[in-house]
């Protein structure tokens, strides 16, 4: 273990050091910068609601944080990716696995290389966003033990869910005690809220929490947040040892889990090969698959003759299928029909609520316009990684752009659709009054047009970034992370919208042109106003569209770092 | 056939590839061998257009890569050491998306008959984390192989596969070749080059130290008279003091 610690440490250490050399880059140094600004503006800055300094925590906050770090816990039994908390590196995998080294020691290696990224994380919420009564070290110490918690609930929860899947009924059976324990402390819960006086409110809730069973359920919870809540330095000291019980028994759980782990793996009897195949795969420590894995049903036609930007097209459109998982179509769709209720439930009238469902989709219409096309990448920002490949390809570089924002720009629209829909659904039929529902289907008819062209404007300056400047932006499935990386991505979502604002001057000076021209027939002037901005704007498109071509054309993937 | 002449590329103060000349005949395996960082990859991926020669022109089939780049992509195919695979395509899709890249007209049968050639039956649905190496390198030829490429270029093209689909792979290789595509294959397994290789291309610090058959760099350097393709390609690329 000796020698896996100093890895470990070797490891964090390296890590820091590449960190800083990177600085000696300016635009790494800038991103620094920026994301260092950024964080002191939300948190530091005088004024900031998150620096006003506090004397204690609410109650209300005190009361809750339990009862979310629960919500936390069970996610990952839920939902929760067990890969990603085993997983380990392909060189990890090479020398490690291959040496004579115990998978408790693996386990204990994996818990100290992850403490990194958690520190950075206790640094970020302890120093910059919680403000209590403590010292600042004493802040530190307690979020670590919350989080280092946390994380090891997660690495056990992936452990007994690997080894329920490992051993079929045999495993399920295993989990048979603790499920059922869990079921009934949240039947417990649940039927303390659910007789509450005054049932709905967040009081009732609290007052329910607070009953003996859910207080016995929430203890280990309690405890392990009761250092970050506590309002006085004994306070702290005489809750710590609360919390290191709950951080020791988690361990002595990890541990034990593991053992079992090391048992179901040896009644399993799958080749070790096959492991290392999935780890070196990316699934962590996941069991062997024993079945390929099979595409996902929804196929796509694509005709093996015509134009062939359409396959690149394709190939991005089938790239959204995949990654889109059915657990996300369902909570977003839960989630959006439970905030939908809630407004509807909570309104005065059901034409209020409906008024509010409309609102709330024209805002998510905005932040979909904004963000969406920084956030979906199924274009150059995810295929630039195969610069190799793809630039054997025989398509023109106009087409290739076309092709390569299309299936981003597609994904952004169809959201906007439905949001514009149900605004429409919503708005349209008893909440306008009738004379303002004319204007409003020509508003939306414009939309309808225009926001495909605003979408693959705002696409195009997101990869013209990813051509120019593929060091600042997340390339293939690269996900870098750190200070300065958040910087390089606030300086190129701000570049982007301010690029987006520019790219606008010329179409809105035509328009005013034209309803100047037009002033006497206002419904002329405002319809050639939109349509000849519209136009101005899907020119503008057109010609970033050329120009990205041009500037992949004349991209040597070596020199740009994106090809080995 | 690929027709190579002056090519020269250069990385800021670093000269990678220095006026290199050569031509694939149709029909004919180049074998393209050199130490590491003596310019291969480079060499490479000029001739498939991934980058741009700083000078010198390359021609396949006569269209200039620099001036007619589409019609001189459309008859190539390379197939680099490292499979490139899009993870979220299954087998199928690769060969259905490659074969509306180059726009194959017989694609059914072509991709029925090179997943029948390469064993890939069984893997069809699936995606290339399911796939070993040895199947993506399987993979990776059946796509560049799809749309009857007239002049092939293999970066390492054994590295993964196992003994039997060695032995297929360096039959496709003879049989495209016998078919009349140009072959340019660079390999550090100078075995491999010797068995397969009509000519031979050796260069060393991004310049041509040799060209021609064995028995032709043998005959050009009598010291080198009787000893094996392992010692030829030591002496021709032993550091210059």
């Amino acid at each position: 273990m000796t020698t896996l610690a100093w890895l470990a440490g070797v490891g964090i250490r390296n890590q820091l050091r590449r960190r800083a050399a990177r600085l000696k880059n300016p635009r790494y140094a800038l991103g620094l910068l920026v994301g260092l600004a950024y964080f002191w503006w939300i948190f530091a800055r005088p004024g900031s609601p998150s620096a006003a300094p506090q004397t204690a925590f609410s109650p209300t906050v005190v009361a809750l944080a339990p009862f979310g770090l629960v919500l936390l816990a069970l996610w990952s039994w839920i939902g929760g990716s067990y890969e990603r908390s085993l997983a380990f590196t392909p060189a990890e995998v090479d020398f490690l696995f291959a040496a004579p080294v115990s998978r408790p020691d693996l386990i204990r290696f994996k818990l100290l290389r992850v403490q990194a990224a958690l520190l950075f994380a206790v640094v970020l919420i302890g120093v910059l966003i919680l403000h209590g009564p403590l010292p600042w070290y004493c802040r530190l110490i307690a979020v670590w033990v919350v989080l280092a918690a946390l994380n090891l609930h997660q690495i056990t929860a992936a452990l007994v869910r690997i080894g329920a899947t490992e051993r079929g009924r045999a495993g399920l059976r295993r989990l048979g005690i603790p499920l059922l324990l869990v079921g009934l402390v949240a039947v417990a819960v649940v039927w303390s809220v659910a007789t509450a006086a005054g049932g709905g409110s967040l009081d009732a809730f609290l007052t329910a929490l607070d009953r003996p069973v859910p207080r016995a359920a929430l203890l280990p919870f309690r405890l392990v947040l009761a250092p970050v809540f506590a309002p006085t330095g004994r306070a702290f000291v005489l809750a710590l040892p609360g919390a290191l019980l709950v951080l020791v028994a988690q361990y002595v759980w990890l541990m034990r889990s593991d053992a079992a782990f090391e048992e179901i793996a040896a009644e399993a009897g799958r080749a070790r090969a096959q492991r290392l195949a999935a780890l070196r795969a990316g699934r962590g420590l996941a069991a062997p698959r024993t079945k390929a894995p099979r595409a996902r049903r929804l196929r796509l036609p694509l005709a093996p003759t015509g134009h062939p930007a359409v396959a690149i097209l394709w190939k991005n459109l089938r790239a959204l299928i995949v990654d889109l998982r059915t657990s996300t179509i369902v909570l977003a769709s839960v989630g959006s029909a439970a905030v939908a209720a809630v407004i509807v439930w909570s309104a005065p009238s059901a034409r209020e609520g409906a008024q509010g469902v409309g609102a709330l989709c024209l805002m998510a219409l905005g932040v979909a316009t904004l963000f969406g096309p920084r956030g979906i990448r199924a274009d150059w920002r995810r295929d630039l990684a195969k610069a190799e490949v793809l630039k054997t390809w025989p398509v023109g570089g106009f087409s290739l752009a076309a092709a390569e924002l299309g299936a981003t720009t597609l994904a952004v629209a169809l959201l906007q659709y439905v949001l514009l829909l149900v605004a429409a659904a919503t708005l349209l039929f008893g909440v306008l009054p009738p004379h303002e529902i004319g204007p409003a289907v020509a508003g939306g008819a414009v939309l309808l047009l225009a926001l495909p062209i605003i979408d693959g404007v705002l696409v195009g300056i997101h990869n013209a970034f990813a051509l120019l400047f593929p060091a600042w932006m997340a390339i293939g499935a690269e996900r870098p992370g750190g200070i300065e990386h958040m910087g390089q991505t606030i300086l190129t979502t701000v570049g982007a919208l301010a690029l987006f604002v520019i790219a606008l001057i010329l179409p809105a000076l035509l328009a005013a042109v034209v309803w100047a021209l037009l002033s006497h027939v206002p419904l002329a002037a405002a319809a050639g106003g939109a349509l000849v901005a519209i136009v101005a704007l899907a020119g503008e498109l057109v010609l970033l569209i050329w120009s990205l071509g041009k500037l992949y054309d004349r991209l040597d993937p070596v020199a740009a770092g994106v090809a080995r | 056939m690929i027709d190579v002449q002056g090519l020269t590329k250069s990385y800021a103060d670093v000269l990678a590839v220095r006026d290199l000349s050569f031509a694939v005949r149709d029909g004919e395996i180049l074998g393209l061998v050199g130490p590491n960082g003596a310019g291969k990859t480079t060499t490479l991926r000029c001739l498939v257009g991934v980058i741009r020669p700083s000078a010198g022109t390359i021609a396949v089939d006569g269209h200039d890569l620099a001036t007619a780049p589409l019609e001189a992509k459309r008859r190539l195919a390379f197939i680099p050491d490292e499979p490139q695979l899009f993870e979220y395509l299954t087998v199928t899709e690769h060969l259905r998306f490659i074969a509306r890249l180059y726009n194959v007209a017989d694609a059914e049968a072509r991709s029925a008959e090179l997943v029948r050639e390469l064993e890939l039956t069984d893997k069809q649905d699936v995606f290339p984390d399911g796939l070993s190496r040895g199947m993506k390198q399987k993979l990776a030829i059946a796509c560049g192989l799809l749309h009857h490429p007239t002049a092939l270029v293999l970066d390492e093209p054994l590295t993964g596969l196992d003994p039997g689909a060695i032995r297929r792979m360096k039959d496709t290789i003879r049989a495209q070749a016998a078919s009349g595509v140009a072959v340019l294959l660079s390999s550090h397994l100078l075995t491999l080059v010797e068995e397969l290789c009509t000519r031979i291309l050796v260069i060393h610090q991004g310049r041509a130290v040799a060209m021609g058959t064995i028995d032709e760099i043998k005959s050009s350097r009598p010291e080198l008279a009787g000893k094996g393709l392992e010692d030829v390609f030591l002496a021709l690329t032993a550091r210059q003091p």
